[in-house]
């Protein structure tokens, strides 16, 4: 068994991180994860209209970039994110977020344009190491963090939510009913 | 003082006879584990040896019940928890609460940073040993001054402190007019 980087010492990062993710931080974000099999495309490979499974609540790590006005336009800006998810909360949920899928947070819209896993402690992924997978020893490092990255996209374009239609406030009645 | 010569020679007889009469004359020799004994004895009787094994020549501990030679062997037992006063028990709990933050720090202290998502975060191990060591510096050295006011001599120097107070306050108490 190893002296450092061992499957004690990783279990206790992973309850750290579950204990500073999930109840001391506690952001969470909803993704919208996209469905390509119920998606029609054209054949450029775009679609008008996507379709998303159930939207999931996941806690994250939230870096947050300026809005960036593009030209004389104020009504529309650029705003990049970058969420940071721990992985073993994404697998226990059996989540895999990809690029395209959509991320709400703080009532904004993000469209992922990267998603990569490249934070390896001690440098080692369990998941890959010879000496564990092929020779069966003991599992060493640990693979901590799915990192995306997307940009702010319109909710109308999006088709998730309906905007600028009051609800019913007496019967609680989804909008445009 | 001039002594005549048949003097010493009288004291020198004096000392032959003395070992020749009044000493056994009795001697032994150990040759291989063969101990051959002089004179000869001609009738039972008793042979007393004084030995030391070999395995004990170089302990300077002597061991045994009721002999004390240093601390090592002061018949000091682990004391029954039950029996110790609520005083004891609560500097127990807070030398048990020193001990698991020393420990707590130790783990805590294992990685410098700690990785998170994107980021890593610096764990409070070395404030806990920190902590964890005044404390128990702190603790032992109460529990030194509690058991020094205790000592006999802390317990005669108080009662002689006592008894000169009460001198003093008897001394200022009036005395009485007796006529005769």
């Amino acid at each position: 068994m190893p002296l450092f980087g061992g499957s004690r010492d990783v279990s206790l990062i992973r309850r750290l991180n579950r204990e500073l993710i999930n109840s001391i931080i506690n952001t969470e974000v909803i993704v919208y994860k996209i469905a390509t099999q119920y998606t029609k495309i054209n054949i450029y490979g775009e679609s008008s209209k996507k379709i998303f499974y159930n939207p999931m609540r996941v806690n994250s790590l939230i870096t947050r970039e300026e809005k960036d006005y593009d030209g004389d336009e104020l009504t529309t800006y650029i705003r990049n994110i970058s969420f940071s998810f721990l992985r073993d909360d994404l697998k226990d949920l059996n989540l895999v977020i990809q690029e395209g899928d959509v991320i709400k947070w703080d009532s904004e819209y993000y469209e992922l344009n990267y998603v990569g896993s490249n934070q390896l402690w001690t440098g080692r992924n369990p998941d890959t190491l010879l000496a564990t997978v092929e020779d069966g020893r003991d599992a060493f490092g640990y693979n901590v963090s799915i990192i995306a990255r997307g940009m702010k996209i319109t909710a109308d374009r999006l088709g998730i939510e309906n905007v600028m239609t009051p609800r019913n406030s007496i019967y609680d009645l989804p909008n445009r009913i | 003082m001039l002594y005549p010569l048949n003097a010493d020679l009288l004291r020198m007889q004096g000392i032959e006879f003395n070992d020749l009469i009044r000493k056994s004359a009795y001697s032994f020799r150990l040759v291989n584990n063969r101990l051959t004994i002089f004179p000869i004895p001609l009738r039972d009787t008793k042979l007393h040896f004084e030995y030391t094994l070999n395995n004990m020549e170089s302990n300077p501990l002597k061991r045994g019940r009721g002999r004390i030679s240093d601390y090592s062997n002061v018949p000091y037992s682990n004391m029954v928890y039950s029996r110790i006063n609520a005083m004891g028990k609560q500097w127990i709990k807070k030398y048990t609460l020193a001990l698991s933050k020393e420990m707590l720090g130790y783990v805590r202290s294992k990685y410098s940073s700690i990785p998170i998502p994107e980021s890593d975060i610096t764990l409070n191990g070395d404030a806990l040993l920190s902590a964890a060591e005044a404390e128990k510096t702190s603790l032992i050295e109460e529990l030194k001054e509690i058991l020094d006011q205790f000592s006999r001599q802390n317990l005669l120097e108080r009662k002689a402190a006592e008894s000169e107070a009460l001198q003093v306050e008897m001394s200022r108490v009036p005395l009485r007019f007796y006529i005769g």
